[in-house]
């Protein structure tokens, strides 16, 4: 068995004169989550379709789960970014007929509807319609009929959208259980902290081109601005700047709370310990660049060059 | 299989489960039929009884008695007794019945007239007409000298009936049809001859058609039902493949505009999707067509006339009706997918609905001469041929069994290639949104890899 649930090679798709992606490599390790990110229209979804073989590719080859998307169709689970019931079904047959097409055994369906239901807490729920529900609880029943069937692989298409903080913990909780299990996710999202909470792993694309492709803590690595954050005790100016391999020093809240941009080559942990021999400190941290940041930063980056 | 079976039986419950199908396919035939049956049997429409005194102005009051005659009141119809007539009879006289219970020939059961001559004086002539409307005469019916003369020029308005302003078209029409009959029994008279011997040497005899059926057997048939005969067996057709067709093309659109298509086709193909459908509405078709067929075949068996249809012309027939379905299938499945509500798919079921609607306008030519240039032509153009056979199938003139096989084969072909070329548009239109596509545009979905 392959360690990749998604290998994605030299993949293209046009629509028409539009250049949805571009030359895409992709590697999805397995049992890994995996956040996939991107401004609208920066070719997410048509990614994702593509892996779903809900369209294929122009060039370039897409293998899932070790063979193609198509044949490995009920081991993949799916909440597209545009979610669709049968209004007037009731939630009992729905997720029975969503079952059955993904090759659940029959006499095991309910059971696992019941299970999904209470885990997302929609009690009470199998003999109403679909379109009785509130939009959160059709969010969730759409996620219930993209996992029903136990698979490796979950793709999820911006899962948060719609839901209250409340729901949006409990989704993120079960995201974390699935991925504990072993299954492999892989989720699209433009709330960047969830994706930095949640993912071990991140993928950026802009206009059809990758620009990011790295484990979490590589990125930070990668784009840590070199920062040390710290608040004093007392009001002091000028003597910071003494400290060696600091570059610049940005102050805020009344003489108290400065920012430390530091030379290229300067030992953050030395610097950090210069300054608490010098000066009374009620908060001192190194700066972490968040994803935001990141993404700001590559997109405005890519979109400029 | 399993998913194409699991989307067939879904689309299959959910339409034929519901109180719309219901009504419309069951409920709504039945009562339509019993409704029309009830009519023509066992009611007989009411018209106002018709009273009092109409002055009659003739030459000679020659037309007095010839119209008392005529306006002699019927013996009131009777409900008819299925059980004491023949099965041809009693089509015949349902048919007579229903044509009777037309309004325009609605006759009072009640007829009390006085006809009162009337001396062809203007003064006395003004006086009725005022009596008519105040209420005090009914009619007046004034006849032209000339009129009875068998070598007069003919005029217009050589009978004339004056009639009060709220009297009924049941009314005028019996004093219309009274005046005219008095006048040609008084012509005749004039000429020195029995007026009711002349009716009944005149009158125009029944017929009995008998077909001498290949096999030796003789069979007596009714000639209006062998003319709609074809007809019938195309409308069959056409109407349950063109509702199932309907369905099929709703229950796509409803799919791609509440957005559930994307979630489907993650767990199914484009091809297996529209498999599905077709399979389900193939279903549908087979119990429109089971409840539609029992009533052709109980129209049949009541004129004792089910041997009009062999076994062999059926089996065929159903064939036919396999083809038509998936030529239907194809435009409708093409055609939904294609589209995201059901305003577009008018604009494009347009030029399909006009195609489709040629077999029904060519239906008297075809029946009339099945083996003739239209029909021999229009056999072999897609999506006409199935319509067309079926029609040519059970017209009288028999088809050879070359040219049945030959449409059969052309038809599936043409059949399939529709369904491919559905196919490859369904799987690209499914995920499109927003604007119709134009036919060049359907055109480079097809070609799409």
């Amino acid at each position: 068995m392959n360690d990749l649930a998604v290998t994605i090679h030299g993949v293209n798709k046009a629509y028409g004169k539009v250049h949805a992606v571009r030359d895409l490599d992709l590697q999805v390790p397995r049992g890994t989550l995996v956040g996939f990110l991107g401004p609208n229209g920066a070719g997410k979804s048509t990614t994702i379709r593509m892996i779903m073989s809900i369209i294929y590719p122009d060039s370039g080859s897409i293998q899932v789960l070790d063979s193609t998307a198509l044949e490995a169709k009920d081991r993949i689970g799916y909440l597209p970014e545009e979610r669709g019931l049968y209004r007037k079904m009731k939630i009992n047959q729905f997720l029975t007929y969503i079952a059955k097409l993904k090759e659940v055994d029959r006499s095991d369906i309910n059971r696992r509807i019941n299970w999904w239901l209470e885990r997302l807490e929609l009690p009470d729920v199998l003999n109403r319609r679909c379109e009785a529900l509130s939009k959160g609880q059709q969010q969730k029943l759409q996620f219930i009929a993209s996992v029903v069937h136990d698979p490796e692989l979950i793709i999820l298409d911006e899962p948060f959208s719609g839901l209250d903080p409340v729901n949006a913990s409990l989704l993120s909780d079960i995201i974390q259980e699935l991925r504990e299990q072993g299954r492999t996710i892989i989720f699209s999202t433009h709330v960047l902290h969830q994706a930095e909470r949640l993912c071990d792993r991140v993928f950026l694309i802009n206009q059809g081109v990758k620009l990011l492709d790295d484990p979490i803590e590589e990125i930070r690595d990668r784009y840590n601005p070199r920062v040390i954050a710290m608040e004093l005790l007392e009001p002091a100016e000028g003597e910071i700047m003494r400290v060696d391999g600091v570059r610049e020093v940005k102050s805020s809240g009344e003489g108290t709370k400065f920012d430390l941009h530091l030379n290229h080559d300067a030992d953050a942990h030395t610097i950090m310990n210069a300054i608490t021999t010098r000066h009374r400190l009620r908060a001192i941290e190194i700066r972490k660049p968040t994803l935001d940041d990141i993404f700001v930063e590559l997109v405005q980056g890519a979109s400029d060059s | 299989m399993n998913k194409i079976w699991a989307v067939a039986w879904r689309e299959f419950r959910h339409t034929v489960l519901t109180k719309a199908f219901l009504f419309g396919v069951v409920i709504a035939p039945i009562f339509f039929f019993a409704v029309m049956i009830g009519i023509a049997v066992f009611l007989k429409p009411e018209a106002k009884p018709l009273i009092g005194k109409v002055g009659v102005v003739s030459p000679n009051n020659a037309l007095v008695a010839a119209l008392e005659e005529s306006l002699k009141p019927e013996e009131p119809s009777e409900a008819i007794s299925l059980d004491d007539l023949a099965g041809e009879e009693t089509v015949e006289r349902v048919l007579e019945q229903a044509a009777a219970s037309q309004p325009d020939s609605i006759i009072p059961r009640e007829i009390e007239v006085e006809l009162v001559p009337v001396p062809d004086h203007e003064d006395q002539i003004n006086s009725i007409k005022d009596g008519i409307r105040n209420g005090t005469w009914t009619a007046l019916i004034i006849v032209d000298e000339q009129a009875i003369d068998a070598d007069g020029e003919p005029e217009e308005n050589r009978v004339r009936l004056y009639v009060a302003p709220d009297s009924p078209p049941s009314h005028t029409e019996l004093l219309e049809d009274a005046a005219r009959e008095a006048l040609t029994s008084a012509r005749v008279a004039q000429e020195g001859l029995d007026p009711q011997l002349v009716a009944k040497l005149t009158a125009r005899p029944r017929t009995s058609t008998i077909r001498l059926v290949v096999g030796g057997d003789e069979k007596t048939e009714i000639g209006e039902l062998r003319r709609f005969l074809p007809l019938g067996f195309m409308g069959l057709i056409w109407l349950t493949t063109f509702i199932s067709g309907n369905y099929l093309l709703t229950s796509t659109i409803e799919e791609k505009s509440n957005r559930v298509m994307e979630v489907l086709l993650s767990a199914i193909s484009p091809m297996q999707l529209m498999a599905g459908k077709i399979l389900g509405y193939a279903m549908v078709t087979v119990i429109m067509v089971a409840m539609f067929s029992l009533f052709l075949i109980g129209l049949l068996v009541l004129a004792t006339s089910l041997d009009l249809i062999s076994p062999m012309q059926i089996l065929q027939s159903l064939i036919y009706l396999v083809m038509a379905y998936l030529m239907v299938a194809a435009m409708m499945a093409g055609i939904g997918s294609a589209v995201s509500d059901m305003r577009d798919a008018q604009t494009l079921l347009g030029p399909v609905s006009i195609a489709v609607m040629i077999p029904l306008l060519l239906s008297p030519v075809i029946s009339e001469d099945p083996n003739g240039l239209v029909a021999m032509v229009t056999s072999y153009i897609p999506p006409l041929t199935p319509f067309v056979m079926v029609m040519r199938l059970v017209a009288t003139e028999p088809i050879s069994m070359v040219e049945i096989a030959l449409s059969m084969v052309w038809g599936f072909f043409c059949a399939f290639v529709m369904i491919w070329l559905a196919a490859r548009i369904f799987r690209v239109g499914v995920l499109m949104q927003g604007k119709p596509p134009s036919p060049m545009e359907l055109i480079r979905w097809a070609r799409y890899r």
